[in-house]
Formats: structure tokens, C-alpha cells, sequence
């Protein structure tokens, strides 16, 4: 549905986005992570047709982006982070105007704006002025208006930023609900939104892409030692020297000391599960397994991995 | 053309809902009622030859106020996004908002019918030159608003847009008096064919040189092509 290939976009000497490629396909809800000024929002600008790329292509629906831009944005719904309103305007006639804009026909424009006002939840909100609306109701009409021409495809940057955590969820809700046939880019910063919305994550960092897999794969990519937590009846010093000491064990780092339980978290070597080791080796000492299970990297650290300078100070 | 119709019809919108529409329409209508009751009591005459002249001066003074927001507060606000993504041109969105601020400007100057019609009622006054100098009132204002236009293409500040649109309508104004002082040398004489004061005034006088109406049409259409480029240029930055 959409093709990216070596997207490129100077802004005179800086590059906000160096070949940048990926794909998106049909029905697909692909999240574009990355920290602030990594690139997110230019990408889809020119998705969008807002700028044109320095060099590169870029296609939504077989239509390319520059040349074919009209085709494209019929088909494009988009939401910029900031979100294109007229404070002097209510939802109903803003969006009126929108769906004329977009080319929906005459007699569908008013059908079409109950309908998305019904699906964004806005319309005991109709006749009241944008100036007046709050953050999530402003936030509800841009979404509204991008869904307004039934586009196949969505581009959302930021839907959620700024929003109170009532709204955040209730937006998330809205947009998880309008998956399935629709494609959808979605941006953002905040790492439980792609893990909770996204099949497909693209990381983005310094203009270029740093990664590109489903959560689970990106974990398990990223999974560069396993890490165990073990809590063990017995004396701390001990235990913490005795374990770091068998083969395959990289490192024995306490967690908490308690009265008698010492809560260790122990990192191994990659490919090599020291889980029975440990066990049999606590056992033998004669002290108590309380527990032990591998702890699994969150996304949060991966991001953390990805986009940092510093790589492969894991061990 | 239709998306232009809609873009229009939005901009309209925004005039009609806007305290600075409202004000400057009523600047433009309480000076002009002014200046039409005392200059007929003072001459005693019934012309609108003195009307035409003090409404084009002041209508200099107003139109940037009409022009400033039509680009610049959507860059500033970035509703323009919404725009650009949409799926109409660079020239329909200048166009309507070109229409928009030209249908705004007409229906202030339909207010001022009444003028002619008290004149014709209590009068014997030359229908000729009240007419062409309306038609001649028109075009001189729908260049000033294609110059705004351009104005307000070009930044994202209204005051920036106000202040330029200003600046360049009052040098094509004035523009003339450096021929005019010194003897007609070959420059004087192309800046005398530039200035729209000179030109507005052969339609008060109840002339239609096919000249003047080109002039004006090609100024309008010099600053709606200068717009529409200067809004391809927002992409490309």
C-alpha cells in the first residue's frame, strides 16, 4: 500500500531524513517510533504531499507522491501533529468543508459528517466553536477530518501528544477500531502505544532507520544475553560470588537483600541458558530457590539500545 | 473550479465571522458616507468624480487589512496542512482565496450604491462617469487585493503581510510623481505608465481606455501567479 525507498530530505545543509526506506502493506498498523526530531513527521509530510523529498521515492497506493500527488492525497487521510483547525468555524461546518475539499460529492457531505462524527465521538459537540473545544475534542474533529473522504490510508503523527491520559486512551481506542481494511502510519514517542496499536514498528533515529520488525521480533533481535531473576534464601555475599562464577555467566548484580532472601539479577551469555546451572548450584550449596524466571527486555529498552550512541555496553 | 468555489466559500466564511472584516468594512462606509456629504454640500455639485478619488485613497489605506490573514494566519496556525494535503492545486487554493477576498470587497462596494442612487434621485447628475468610475473603483481594489495576496503568500506574520502589501501598493501609487517634476524623459514616462493612481483616474473621468482595464488585469494576474509560486515554494523549503 506503501512504498518508501531511499527518502531523503535536506533542509539546506541538514538532513532531516537519510534514505529512508520501508513498506507498508494493506490493512496493516505500522508505528513510526522515535525520539523527538528524528524525522517522523518529514516522512510523512511527504507521504502526505506537504514537501517534496530532496531525493527518493515514496508511493501510497501505486501513486507517486510527487507525481501523481492529487491521486495520492484522495487517497491519504492525514493528521499533522499540529492539528489543522479554523477557531472560527464549529466541527460541523469545518468538516463540511473538509469533505468538499477532498472531493466527497455533494449529496454525501452531510451524511459523511454525522457518520465520522459518530465514530469520533464528537457530535454532542457539533455546533459548539473549535475556539472553544478542549485539547481531546480538537484532537477528535483532526481525526474526523482525516477520516472524512473513507481514505484507505491513515497518517497519524503524534494523535495522542498532549492529550490527558483519559483522552489518550479513549483516542487509542478510536484508532485501534479503524484498523482493518484501512493502512495506518501512526507516529509517535511513546513506546506503550506501538506495542499496544502496532503489528509492524519502524524505528527512526537521526533521519535514518534504526530498526524495522514486529514488537516481539524486535525483542528477541535485540535479547543480546538473557537475564534471570533469582531469589535465593541464603547469605548474600556468598551466593552473589558462588553464582558468578559458573561458566556462562557474565555478571551477578543484587537486586535487594532482604532478612534472609537476596534477590539477584543474574545476566548470561547469549545462546547459552545457565538456568540449570544456577539452580543445581544453589541447591547444592544448600540454599533455599525461591524463585527464577527470565526477564524478558521490554520495548522501552530496546528503544533505549537503538537510539543511544552507546552500543553494546550490555555486558 | 469547484474546489476553488470551496476554498472560496471558506475564506468568505472567515470574513463574515471576523471582527476585522467587520471594522474595516465599516472604516471603508463611515468615511465614505463622510466624504460624499461633505463634498456635496461644499460644491453643491452632483458628481461622485471627489468620492471616487478619496474612497481609492482610503481603500489604499484598508485592503492590506483584508489581505494579511488569507495566507498568513493558516501558515501560522498550520491549517494550511490541511490544504496542501488536500487534493486540490497550488492555483485553486489561490484562486479561491482570491475570489473570496474579491467577492468580500464587492459587497462592500455594493454598499456604497447608495451614493449614486441619492444623487440620481435629487439630481440630474452624468451617468457615465459614475459608472466607469465604479468599474474603474473595482479594478483598482482587485489589484490591491492580489497584491496583498501576495504579501500574505510570502510569510507567516499578518503584520509582515500588511506592512509589504502597504509598502508596494503606495510606491505604484506615487509612482508618477518622479516624472512628474522633472522634464519627460523616457523613464518618467514608463513609470507614469505604472502608476495605478494615474491609471484609476481615467475611469473617474468616465473613460474606459482598454489599456487601463489590461493593466489592471495583468497586474492581477502577475500577483496571483507570483502567489501560487510562492505557496510551491512551501513545499520545496
Amino acid at each position: 500500500m506503501i512504498q518508501v525507498e531511499n527518502l531523503t530530505k535536506y533542509y539546506g545543509e541538514y538532513a532531516a531524513i537519510e534514505n529512508v526506506s520501508f513498506a507498508v502493506e494493506k490493512g496493516e498498523i505500522l508505528g513510526f517510533l522515535g525520539p523527538n526530531a528524528a524525522g517522523k513527521t518529514t516522512t510523512m509530510r511527504i507521504l502526505t504531499g506537504f514537501l517534496q523529498p530532496t531525493s527518493g521515492k515514496a508511493a501510497v497506493a501505486g501513486f507517486d507522491v510527487v507525481s501523481e500527488s492529487l491521486e495520492a492525497r484522495k487517497r491519504i487521510g492525514y493528521l499533522p501533529e499540529n492539528v489543522p483547525l479554523y477557531d472560527d468555524m464549529t466541527p460541523r461546518s469545518y468538516l463540511q468543508y473538509a469533505a468538499r475539499l477532498k472531493g466527497v460529492e455533494s449529496r454525501q457531505v452531510n451524511k459523511r459528517v454525522e457518520e465520522v462524527m459518530e465514530a469520533t465521538r464528537i457530535t454532542d459537540h457539533a455546533e459548539v466553536l473549535i475556539s472553544k473545544l478542549s485539547k481531546g475534542y480538537r484532537q477528535r474533529v483532526g481525526l474526523a477530518q482525516a477520516l472524512i473522504h473513507n481514505p484507505d490510508v491513515l497518517i497519524l503523527d503524534e494523535p495522542t501528544v498532549g492529550l490527558d491520559p483519559n483522552q489518550i486512551v479513549e483516542i487509542r481506542q478510536l484508532i485501534k477500531g479503524l484498523g482493518g481494511d484501512r493502512t495506518i502510519i501512526l507516529s509517535t514517542h511513546i513506546l506503550p502505544e506501538v506495542e499496544m496499536l502496532c503489528g509492524r514498528i519502524v524505528i527512526i533515529h537521526e533521519g535514518k532507520v534504526a530498526a524495522m520488525d514486529t514488537p516481539d521480533n524486535l525483542a528477541l533481535r535485540l535479547r543480546r544475553a538473557q537475564q534471570i531473576g533469582v531469589h535465593v534464601r541464603g547469605p548474600e555475599r556468598e551466593v552473589q560470588a558462588k553464582l558468578a562464577a559458573l561458566p556462562g555467566v557474565l555478571r551477578v548484580q543484587v537486586v535487594r537483600a532482604g532478612d534472609s532472601v537476596v534477590e539477584l539479577l543474574v545476566d548470561g551469555e547469549e545462546k547459552h541458558d545457565v538456568r540449570e546451572a544456577l539452580a543445581s548450584a544453589i541447591v547444592s550449596n544448600g540454599w533455599g530457590l525461591r524463585h527464577m524466571a527470565e526477564v524478558g527486555m521490554s520495548l522501552e529498552e530496546i528503544f533505549r539500545q537503538l537510539t543511544s550512541e552507546e552500543k553494546g555496553v550490555a555486558a | 473550479m469547484k474546489n476553488a468555489i470551496v476554498i472560496m466559500r471558506r475564506e468568505l466564511h472567515s470574513y463574515f465571522t471576523s471582527t476585522i472584516a467587520y471594522s474595516v468594512a465599516a472604516f471603508f462606509l463611515l468615511i465614505c458616507g463622510y466624504l460624499f456629504f461633505a463634498t456635496v454640500k461644499v460644491t453643491q455639485e452632483a458628481t461622485l468624480l471627489y468620492l471616487f478619488h478619496n474612497a481609492a485613497v482610503t481603500l489604499l489605506l484598508i485592503s492590506p487589512a483584508m489581505t494579511m490573514r488569507l495566507v498568513a494566519e493558516e501558515r501560522r496556525s498550520g491549517s494550511i496542512e490541511l490544504l496542501m494535503t488536500a487534493p486540490v492545486t497550488d492555483t485553486q487554493v489561490i484562486i479561491g482565496k482570491y475570489l473570496g477576498a474579491l467577492v468580500f470587497y464587492a459587497s462592500m462596494l455594493l454598499l456604497t450604491l447608495q451614493y449614486p442612487i441619492i444623487l440620481l434621485r435629487l439630481g440630474s447628475p452624468d451617468g457615465g462617469p459614475m459608472l466607469t468610475g465604479y468599474i474603474g473603483l473595482f479594478l483598482l481594489g482587485a489589484a490591491f487585493l492580489a497584491i496583498g495576496l501576495v504579501a500574505s503568500t510570502l510569510t507567516k506574520n499578518q503584520i509582515v503581510a500588511a506592512v509589504g502589501a502597504f509598502s508596494v501598493m503606495l510606491i505604484l501609487w506615487v509612482i508618477s510623481w518622479v516624472g512628474s517634476t522633472g522634464a519627460s524623459s523616457t523613464w518618467s514616462e514608463v513609470l507614469r505608465q505604472l502608476s495605478l493612481l494615474d491609471r484609476f483616474g481615467n475611469f473617474t473621468k468616465g473613460l474606459i481606455d482598454s489599456r487601463d482595464v489590461i493593466f489592471f488585469l495583468s497586474i492581477i494576474g502577475f500577483c496571483l501567479f507570483l502567489s501560487v509560486r510562492a505557496l510551491g515554494a512551501v513545499k520545496s523549503r
